[in-house]
């Protein structure tokens, strides 16, 4: 079920009207209510894969409770390498097989040597990469004793399966998001009228934002051969708009979403092409994934600690890993390693947390300074965003060598009524600029927002969705 | 909780109005065209309303013909007409099987053909159908048949669109509406389109430089099926023809193979032939004399492939 669909927007009144009518008085029915709303939100693309999920979960609340009751270390370890070879077992399988068997059989080729591709036609399930990832925090915190193994297992599937951030995040951590299943869910107000905000403006950010640009790029990306450098680069920037309406988009709505079933998830994103340098970029953008290999991937390599060049080694694995987990291609790995070569100076010369505060504090308008800094770093990012965008690393390079070449002066080849929409990124920044020391952009407080002005936004913002959304797309992140 | 629903029911119910108010505001000030999600497709190169208006006039004919338009610009009447066989033409703008299942069951019991030609564009197969709705709600009165049609898949630009058209019947109705003919395109009796393009024009023959997949809807070949057992239970001879398209076209898509397997197996299950000009290619046409863009024929290129059909029907029916 998409969140921008007639489906979903039938499908979470009725749950809403019953989780707070009807199961409001009693914790078990709340959670209940969860995991059956979950099972059937996600049953809806492919009820086969609820077993994959039912099973990988269940093997780490087996491993939970196992790790409860043994104190040996060699057990524990024992018990943690189950759920993580499972788990991570399921997404090599499904997301990763033929990846492995091609780049095998096409290296063999490459020294010489035929070897027969026996590539398999894997369906990969939607959100695997989240729920797992979500499930491995689980068994990692209990063995580390940081949290205790829930027996409740209606509360634990409910964490599992909680369908705001199912499919695509934010990637909660045990720690943060299980505890809330323990307690009974109170209506909050303001709460309620937050989250309702937050949907809205992810809708506005996937539906008028994301799918506009879609089509416009999928346009340009699969015929770039025959377009100037200056529609090339049109092209990369209105992806870089699409991927952020696209992804944070749904962050705000799964977030929104759980606010109005008394739940606050994680940020996944602040601003992120408001930053000043990459590593600003990295604490602003999927904070859930970022945080999540900080904490089971770069602290256990030693993080900061030891010498620059142990710093430096665990960087480029953190960038390395995090594009190998968007997808089983080598444009991913290569815009991981981009990244990593735009960190690497910074970590080298201890610049990379210099931009830890909101950008132009207190101002209305950034310096030009910072306008260079910010410029700059949506620049970089733009052209990563190349690989991640390819269909290989042979066109990424082509694409941009095409950018740089003498057609960027020319006037980009688009019609006029492809971007009639354009009006709307500027909104989008402009409000985004506006609010950026806020949650999220509409999180529109009194006094500063009189009532009218708040209503006049939100009617806008319905009609400029209802009138100038694009063609539905799927959300870009649940093929990984 | 009280207030929170109050006020969500408050703004649900003020909604409503002032979407109707911005609506009649579009239409008097004619600003539809900047709003992508308004499409009035309403007297539109695909000439849907003259067609359906002179529907009518047709009844019982030897020959109809549907699907997109492949099928009102590639099947002409005057030709069939040449060889003694009446016929309509009830193609259109990016007809899906699933618009076409739509037209057919609304019209079949009225026109009563004895053949029906159905046009397979793969194309179509991987598209969900809502341009076509949309034209086919734009150029016909609002009934049940097109309510259902728009709303079994709601989509904001068909729900737009019908409401925009609802307006547009109050200010303007659907008899007070004429459709002319446009500069290279014109409307033949019979529901058939002719494209007259000088040789001067530039015909863009090649748009996507990578090789594509093509994507195929099983809601798509659920219709087709569902067609052909309407016209089966009618007594109606279906024949699926796949036009031709450029070789430059058809070599832009990985898998016309699939496309090719797929439909003679629905045609072999049914028991009906399946014709397709470009696989094994039947005839040869020339990309430059007999297409006016990569997948059009221009009228020489209709002549040339409505004979070939007409005389291998006559080859079927009358065999040496």
């Amino acid at each position: 079920m998409l969140f921008n669909s007639i489906e979903f927007a039938l499908f979470l009144p009725v749950v809403f009207v019953v989780y707070w009518f009807v199961t409001a008085h009693k914790l078990k029915f709340q959670n209940l209510l969860i995991v059956i709303s979950s099972f059937i939100f996600y049953g809806w693309w492919d009820w086969r894969f609820l077993f994959l999920l039912v099973f990988s979960a269940s093997v780490d609340y087996v491993v939970g409770l196992g790790l409860a009751k043994q104190q040996q270390l060699k057990k524990r370890k024992l018990l943690l390498l189950v759920s993580v070879s499972v788990n991570l077992g399921l997404l090599g399988f499904f997301k990763y097989y033929n990846f492995f068997v091609e780049s095998f059989a096409d290296a063999f080729t490459f020294m010489g040597r035929e070897l027969a591709k026996s590539s398999l036609k894997i369906v990969l399930p939607v959100g695997i990469s989240f729920y797992t990832f979500q499930a491995l925090s689980y068994s990692i915190d209990v063995y580390r004793r940081q949290l205790e193994p829930t027996k409740d297992l209606i509360a634990y599937f409910a964490f599992i399966s909680f369908f705001p951030q199912l499919v695509a995040g934010p990637i909660e951590r045990a720690t943060h998001l299980l505890p809330h299943f323990y307690t009974l869910r109170t209506f909050e107000y303001a709460k309620a009228i937050d989250g309702l905000r937050q949907i809205l403006w992810g809708l506005f950010k996937k539906m008028v934002i994301a799918d506009n640009c879609a089509t416009i790029v999928n346009q340009i990306f699969d015929n770039s051969v025959e377009y100037s450098g200056s529609t090339l680069f049109l092209g990369a920037i209105l992806f870089a708009f699409q991927i952020y309406g696209d992804f944070s988009g749904y962050s705000d709505i799964a977030i929104g979403t759980a606010r109005l079933f008394g739940f606050s998830l994680m940020r996944n994103f602040a601003y992120p092409y408001f930053s000043r340098d990459i590593a600003e970029f990295w604490r602003r953008w999927h904070i859930s994934l970022s945080t999540w290999f900080r904490d089971y991937v770069y602290i256990p390599l030693g993080g900061s600690q030891g010498g620059t060049w142990m710093k430096v080694r665990n960087t480029v694995i953190i960038f390395l890993l995090s594009g190998f987990w968007h997808g089983a291609n080598w444009t991913f790995i290569a815009w991981g390693f981009i990244h990593a070569l735009y960190f690497i100076p910074l970590l080298i010369f201890k610049k990379n947390r210099v931009n830890t505060n909101t950008v132009a504090d207190g101002k209305s308008l950034p310096s030009l300074k910072e306008l260079a800094q910010i410029a700059s770093t949506f620049l970089l990012t733009t052209l990563a965003w190349v690989f991640f965008r390819s269909p290989n690393i042979y066109d990424a390079f082509k694409y941009i060598g095409k950018i740089f070449s003498g057609s960027i002066l020319t006037i980009p080849e688009l019609e006029k009524k492809q971007i009639i929409f354009v009006p709307f990124i500027i909104l989008l920044v402009a409000m985004e600029w506006l609010q950026r020391d806020k949650q999220h952009a509409l999180q529109l407080e009194s006094p500063r927002f009189p009532r009218i002005v708040k209503w006049t936004i939100y009617y806008g913002l319905v009609f400029i969705i209802i009138f100038y959304a694009g063609s539905q797309q799927e959300f870009i992140y649940f093929q990984f | 909780m009280k207030s929170f629903l109050r006020l969500g029911l408050i703004f649900l119910i003020t909604l409503i109005p002032l979407y109707f108010i911005i609506l009649v505001a579009i239409y008097h000030s004619g600003t539809a065209k900047y709003i992508p999600n308004v499409l009035d497709k309403t007297k539109n190169d695909g000439f849907l309303l003259s067609r359906l208006r002179e529907l009518p006039n047709y009844k019982n004919v030897d020959f109809l013909f549907l699907g997109s338009s492949h099928a009102c610009r590639e099947f002409d009447p005057r030709i069939f007409k040449q060889y003694g066989f009446s016929s309509f033409n009830l193609g259109s703008s990016a007809q899906t099987p699933i618009n076409s299942q739509f037209l057919f069951t609304k019209y079949i019991n009225f026109v009563k053909p004895k053949q029906l030609i159905f046009e397979v564009f793969f194309f179509v197969f991987g598209n969900d159908g809502v341009e076509s709705a949309i034209d086919i709600v734009s150029n016909s009165e609002i009934d049940s048949h097109n309510l259902s049609m728009a709303l079994s898949k709601p989509n904001l630009k068909t729900l737009n669109t019908l409401s925009f058209i609802l307006i547009n019947r109050v200010f303007q109705p659907l008899p007070d509406i004429s459709e002319h003919n446009l500069p290279f395109d014109s409307y033949i009796s019979g529901g058939y389109i002719e494209k007259t393009l000088p040789d001067s024009i530039n015909r863009k023959l090649s748009t996507i430089s990578k090789k594509r997949k093509i994507s195929i809807r099983p809601e798509q070949v659920h219709a087709l099926k569902k067609i052909i057992e309407i016209a089966k239970d009618k007594n109606i001879i279906v024949t699926l023809v796949a036009a031709p398209v450029t070789q430059e076209f058809l070599n832009q898509f990985k898998n016309y193979d699939d496309f090719f397997r797929l439909i003679s197996e629905v045609a072999g299950k049914a028991g009906i032939r399946y014709i397709d000009y470009n696989y094994p290619a039947t005839v040869r046409f020339d990309s430059r004399k007999d297409f006016y863009d990569s997948n059009h024929l221009t009228q020489k290129g209709v002549e040339k492939f409505n004979r070939h059909l007409i005389e291998h029907f006559l080859d079927f029916t009358n065999p040496k």
